[in-house]
This record gives structure tokens, sequence and C-alpha cells, in this order.
């Protein structure tokens, strides 16, 4: 059975290449594709249970991200987070280290998205390499 | 003070010898061509006595035309000249009289007296003290002059000036202001810019990406389609989505530096050095750091911006890859001093600068700077270099707006 993906980002054309991509991934299929932290709530009231991962959008409208983030974690403390931001700066790095997610991933490389989605589904910790080190400041100062 | 006893005398008299008054306090009543000449002289020629009261013993016709009093209301026996005198100014007066005396030199003193109607008159009072053989004073002589209508001019050019500095301050306060919320208003354009190359159009590009992504894997997945025979290499559509990626976000960050935010000058400018040699390979060198000062935010901009300028000149017109950038406060610690510096091809400069159009940024960073009160000075020469210096003053924190005025 293929693990279970929550999808938040608000970008139109960026949501459902996101969803298609990480679908024709083998093991990995997107639940649900929502654009706002309203409607990602409302998506885990509709499930059976919260999904295996959760793959967060850092800036979205309204709610941010990170604040999701923090909501989700604790309505639901098993369920991986991972973020995804165009932002390689170190506060929202930092804030989402804090806030629990479990990896950043950083725009640009659709490589990078199912590969950082599977580290993290294994238990791993994942980070693009231009938040790799602000991520482990984070760590040390945690 | 002496205290010689007043004299009855009301006229003056000459020393045939010296050619001064002589000491006798008997006027020569026949000579009337000298009280002619006396009593037409601009102003009131006065002796008297050098005491506690000055009483008088001559005061000539003009002093009628001066304050309404007849000369002869003012005699040894009755009204003395200190009463005319205002209180105020009798300290003055003394003080210096009494150093004409210890210098044995004359003296000249404006001062107010009251007239006869009560209104304030002002003299300009030029005299002398005269001794007799035992050094002792005898009495003072001297000329009274009428400067009321002069000192009025002084003092209706003073309220003018006064009045005219003030209206320049206040011009200037508000141009400063402007100035301000000029600077304020241009970052938050570009930050809005920036969000909006960021929120949409790289967002859009990631977009474009993925679904590109997908297409050249697709082509892979299909043995069926030769790659070769595809207009486009899709491997190259990719590499160009990468660049117009990567640009995008170059843009948006030059556009609005996250530094500027909340970090201090200090880290803007480690921020930018980092961003130069990054983006530009060009190597900024910090050789002394701004001193840790609280700089309000549209002044940290506009500092920023103009030393970002200046660098951007040295990378496209000085034919170097190196710039030194200095930060100090100044001599008495109420401006910051920035300089940018390079060891490039300099130009001929004659204090006017290269038009802004031209690609230079130096006439725009002076402008700029000036209406904050600084100034942008340039020293160059061709072949020699180039150091622009920027000297700008911290301003009172009144002085510039707060931030509910963009509100």
């Amino acid at each position: 059975m293929p693990a279970q993906i929550l999808l938040v980002e608000d970008h139109d054309l960026m949501r459902p290449s996101m969803q298609e991509y990480l679908d024709r991934e083998e093991g990995l299929e997107v639940v649900a594709a929502v654009g706002n932290a309203a409607d990602a709530r409302e998506a885990l009231r509709q499930m059976n249970g919260p999904p295996d991962l959760a793959l967060i959008d850092v800036a979205l409208p309204g709610q941010s991200g990170i604040e999701l983030l923090q909501d989700l974690r604790t309505d639901h403390p098993d369920l991986r987070c991972l973020m995804l931001s165009g932002h390689a700066e170190e506060s929202y790095v930092r804030a989402a280290k804090e806030a629990g997610a479990k990896g950043y991933v950083v725009k640009g490389k659709p490589d990078v998205y199912p590969r950082a989605v599977k580290a993290v589904l294994d238990g791993k910790t994942y980070t693009s390499d231009a938040v790799a080190a602000m991520w482990n400041r984070a760590e040390e100062a945690a | 003070m002496s205290d010689e006893p007043p004299h009855t005398d009301t006229s003056p008299e000459t020393d045939a010898q010296a050619g001064e008054p002589s000491d006798s306090s008997s006027a020569p009543a026949n000579d009337d061509r000298l009280w002619g000449v006396v009593n037409r002289l601009p102003g009131a020629v006065y002796r008297c006595t050098y005491d506690t009261e000055w009483r008088s013993l001559y005061m000539g016709d003009g002093f009628e035309e001066i304050c309404g009093l007849p000369p002869d209301t003012l005699d040894p026996a009755g009204r003395s000249f200190k009463e005319v005198v205002l209180d105020e100014d009798r300290d003055k007066i003394r003080a210096q009289v009494r150093t004409a005396i210890e210098n044995r030199s004359h003296y000249s003193i404006e001062y107010r007296i009251r007239s006869h109607d009560g209104t304030v008159r002002w003299v300009e009072d030029n005299g002398r003290p005269v001794f007799n053989e035992g050094g002792e004073v005898k009495w003072l002589d001297g000329i009274l002059l009428d400067i009321t209508d002069r000192k009025e001019a002084e003092r209706s050019l003073r309220r003018m000036k006064e009045t005219l500095e003030q209206q320049v301050e206040e011009r200037t306060q508000q141009l400063r202001r402007a100035s301000a919320l000029l600077t304020v208003a241009e970052q938050r354009e570009r930050d809005d810019l920036a969000r909006r190359l960021h929120d949409d159009v790289e967002q859009f590009l990631y977009g474009v990406q993925a679904q590109a992504k997908m297409l050249v894997d697709g082509i892979d997945e299909h043995p069926e389609v030769d790659a070769d025979t595809l207009p486009v290499e899709p491997s190259y559509v990719e590499s160009l989505l990468r660049d117009a990626i990567e640009t995008t976000r170059r843009l948006a960050v030059d556009l609005s530096p996250p530094v500027l935010d909340s970090d201090g000058l200090t880290e803007a400018l480690q921020w930018l050095r980092s961003q130069m040699q990054q983006n530009c390979d060009f190597e900024v060198v910090l050789e002394e750091t701004p001193p840790v000062l609280s700089i309000p935010d549209e002044l940290r901009m506009l500092l920023f911006q103009a030393v970002r300028e200046l660098i951007l000149n040295v990378r496209e017109h000085a034919g170097v890859d190196r710039a030194r950038v200095r930060a100090h406060t100044d001599e008495h610690e109420e401006g910051l001093v920035l300089s940018v510096t390079d060891d490039g091809q300099g130009f001929r400069h004659d204090g006017e600068l290269p038009d802004p159009d031209s690609g230079f940024g130096l006439r725009r960073v002076r402008e700029r700077v000036r209406f904050f009160g600084g100034t942008l000075d340039i020293d160059t020469a061709p072949g020699e270099g180039t150091c622009c210096t920027i000297r700008i003053p911290m301003p009172d924190q009144h002085d510039v707006p707060g931030n509910g005025e963009f509100e």
C-alpha cells in the first residue's frame, strides 16, 4: 500500500504539478492536495486517521505553513511533516525545526521532492543542501 | 569711581596747548564759532562727572533732539545723566568706562536712554576720560549719537534673518522627512515587487519546472521516442528553467534584501559582501565595520543602497574586481562616515558628476544623501583609483517619520 501524503501548497500550478509528480513515484500517493491551512484541517477530518506524511509549503495565505505545522504536531504527534519553501532562510528553517518538522526542502530541484519524502517516511531527516547548515545550527541550539 | 564735586559750568573748553578741553571749567563765552560747530554736530557733545551719578557739566543742544529733554534739564544740581539711562544698561556703561580709564583709552558704548515722552532711544556714546596732572579722572568728555533707527533696522534685520533661518530649518526638516518617507516608500515598493516575483513568478516557474521534469522523465520512459529527433534537447529546457528560477530568486533578493528587515548596518554590509562574492565574483573588503548605533530604518536603507550603488559602480566602470568599504563615526561622533575605495582606472572629476543615465549612479547617490543632510565626496583621477566618501549626520529620533506615518 503506498504511503499517503497530504500536500498543502497554495500555488495553483505548483500544487497539481507536485501532486502528479509524487503520484508518479512508486510507493507514494497524494491523498489530498489543498491550498491553505483551513482546507488542510478539513481534509484531515475527512480521512480515516492521519496520512503518513504532510508536505507543507512554508508560505501559505492566512495561517502560515509553520503555524499549521505546530497545530498538526499538537493534534497528530506521530504525523511526519516535511516543509517545502522557496525561501532558504535561517529564520524559517529554525522555526520549522523548532516546530517539529522532519525536514526542509527548497523548491527548484524536482528530483529532490520524492527523495525527500521517502527519506522522511523512512524515519530520516531530509534537508536541501542550501539549508543543511541552518538546520544543523538550529539543532545545536535546541 | 571718583567723588569729584559737581561742576557748575555748562560748557566745554579747550586746552590751547593740547588742543583738548582745558582744566578750566569756564567756557570762552565769546567763542561763538566753537559753539556753533559743537551744537551743529549730529548728536550731543557732553561733559560729565566720573562718579556714581554722571552729573552733567555740559550737554549740547543735540540732546533735546535725541530724547526731547532740553540739555539744561540736566545740571549738576538737578537731574543727573544717570537718571535718563535705563537701569539695566548702567552696569555695562560703568564697566566699559572703567576699562577705558584703566587703559587710558576711548570708550564706545551703545545703550538706551528714556526720552521725555517715555519712549526708549538708543545712543552710541563715544567718549574718553580726561585726567588731571595727578593722574586722576577729572571728567568724561564725549558725544552721544542717536542710533535708534539703526538699532531698529538691525533688530528688524535680525528678526528677518531669524525668520528666514527658521524657515530654512523647517524646509530642511520637511525635505529630510520627505526624503526619509521616499526612501521607505521606495523600499516598500521594492519589497512588494520582490514578493510578487517570489510568490507569483517563482512559484509559477516551480510548477513549470515540475511539469517539464515529468515531460523529460516521460520521454526517457518511452524508448519509442527518439530524443534526437526532438527539436529541443529536453534537458536544455530544464536547464533554462533552472536559470530562470535562479535569476528570479536573485532579483527578488536584490530588490528586497531580507537582511534589511531587522538587522543592523553591519549585517547588511556583510550580507552585501557575501552576495557580491557569490553572484558577481566580486570581492568586497570590509576594512572597518560600522559602529553599533541605533540607526533609523530609512537611514539604514539609504546607506545600504548607496554603498551597493557605489560598489556596483566599481564593478561596472573601474575595471577591477575588488572594492574596500570602511564605516566609522566622524570625529565628533555625531555622524557616520562610509567610504568605498577601489584601485581601478578612476576618472576625470571636475565637480560635475556623470549623468545617471550614463550608468553611473554617483549623482543619484549624492542627491539622495544630500536630502538626508549628508555629503558625497569623490576623490579620483585617471589611473589613480576612486574613493567615494559619504558623510551623514545621525538624525534626532523626532526628525524622522515613525511607522505610523505610513499607515
